[in-house]
């Protein structure tokens, strides 16, 4: 079943989200590159998706397109510190998990990837050399008809897309959507993607009856909500390890259905990976979304897998 | 008359002039005891929960040691405008206690965020037990002071008095 879908994206919506999203993230900014930045005007900011400061380097903003100087001043020590000192609310301790995994989640579901060196083997990172403050982007509506089918069916599904194709935007949406008709879904953000839980609350839209458990591995996590939280459907971005196959047939044994996503451009180059033809040969999920880029943007097809 | 009156006055302008120091003296070791209570109270909450500093600094300021209230309603303030360093330092400048106490406090400007809990803590104990030491030294100090000053204050006054007599 093939169904290419423009997706009903509710765009003033979005922009609204958008802009909240990116004024948390110009509020991270030691003021001049906050100025350098505004100057760049909204056009520009609503389309960017990541400040990048590097030290010894101009700071930029990632657009579709590729990066764009905000100014000519090089990124400084102090410029550094002052964004972790506000990303962290000034408590490097209370973080240092995160900053093991690379990251610091601030609200609004902005995100501060981190580069530095390494303190120890897993240690947390010090003496930072590069910050990405990602902004996040929900988009309402992605999937179309596709992602309405899979939701309203009562099968397991797998979203399939090439690596920044859209497969956690699509997840979070199917989330939302089942989410917010009732149904009990159990959140494995292993990498607070999904959710961006910060300080105890979703920072992103992810439905009223969800559930979910941040950090941690997700074979584990998927396990403990299975156990503690008798929920319908468990979702989980990203299988890319044998526990984590494990760990959806488990799921599914259990009689509780499981959105989850992996990276390939399609069906068939999933089955020529071992691991992920281990997972199909299961015959856990019904469908799958393939995201693939279209002349219009983005294209959802479902595809039925057995 | 006048004179009785003027001496009353006199003896009673003393021991009030002693009451008042010996009332500053108590003032100064209650917030030394209160800040290293809640400079302990940092120390396990950082050590021990990993807890964010403006959550601890915004519980201290409702419901920490009576003295120190005001140090970190307005540090909490502070922070929102200028770095915690700067801020912890400049308000450690404002709070009348000795320069080898604010000293120590203000050390601490050097780890608070910065480094892992267990660090933290370990500085903070350091401190706490710094001014809880101080502490005991000026109560120790104050129960002497309190009947020498207000003694000595008591007894310039009823001199004066006889004098004037």
């Amino acid at each position: 079943m093939h169904i290419p879908l423009s997706g009903q994206i509710d765009l003033d919506k979005e922009v609204r989200r958008m802009t909240k999203g990116m004024e948390i993230a110009l509020s991270l900014l030691p003021p001049e590159l906050k100025t350098a930045a505004l100057e760049q005007g909204t056009d520009v900011l609503e389309r960017g998706e990541e400040f990048r400061l590097r030290r010894g380097h101009g700071p930029t903003l990632l657009l579709p397109e590729g990066e764009r100087e905000l100014c000519r001043r090089q990124v400084g020590l102090e410029d550094i510190a002052y964004v972790m000192d506000r990303a962290t609310l000034s408590s490097l301790h209370s973080v240092a998990a995160e900053l093991r995994r690379g990251y610091v989640s601030f609200r609004g579901g902005v995100r501060v990837g981190v580069c530095g060196e390494s303190t120890a083997e897993g240690g947390a990172l010090r003496d930072f050399s590069s910050l990405s403050i990602r902004v996040p982007r929900q988009i309402f509506g992605v999937g179309g008809s596709a992602c309405a089918h899979v939701a309203s069916s009562d099968g397991s599904a797998l979203i399939i897309s090439p690596p920044g194709g859209g497969k956690t935007t699509l997840l979070r949406e199917l989330i939302r959507v089942c989410a917010s008709c009732g149904i009990r879904v159990g959140v494995a953000d292993e990498r607070g993607e999904l959710a961006a839980v910060w300080q105890g609350q979703p920072q992103l839209d992810v439905g009223r009856s969800t559930d979910i458990i941040s950090g941690g591995r997700k074979a584990d996590t998927a396990m403990m909500l299975l156990r503690g939280m008798n929920v319908q459907i468990i979702a989980m971005d990203e299988i890319s390890a044998p526990e984590d196959v494990a760990a959806v047939e488990q799921i599914a044994n259990c009689g509780v259905r499981i959105f989850a996503s992996a990276h390939a451009s399609g069906v068939e180059e999933l089955k020529r990976r071992p691991l992920y033809r281990k997972m199909l040969e299961l015959g856990v999920f019904r469908s799958a979304i393939v995201i693939s880029a279209g002349k219009g943007g983005r294209e959802y097809r479902e595809e039925a897998l057995w | 008359m006048t004179k009785v009156i003027g001496a009353l006055i006199l003896v009673a302008c003393g021991a009030l002039t002693g009451w008042s120091r010996a009332a500053e003296q108590k003032r100064l070791w209650a917030l030394c005891r209160d800040m290293s209570a809640a400079i302990g109270f940092m120390a396990e909450e950082i050590g021990g929960f990993s807890a964010p500093l403006p959550g601890v600094f915004s519980h201290l300021a409702v419901d920490g040691p009576e003295q120190t209230r005001p140090f970190f309603g307005a540090l909490g303030s502070a922070m929102e405008l200028e770095s915690l360093d700067r801020a912890w330092v400049r308000l450690t400048e404002t709070l009348p206690l000795s320069a080898a106490e604010r000293m120590n406090i203000s050390s601490l400007s050097m780890c608070l965020g910065r480094s892992e809990g267990d660090s933290q803590a370990r500085e903070l104990c350091r401190v706490r037990d710094m001014l809880s030491a101080s502490a005991e030294e000026r109560r120790v100090a104050l129960a002497n002071q309190n009947r020498c000053s207000i003694g000595v204050s008591v007894s310039a006054a009823a001199m004066l008095a006889v004098m004037l007599m």
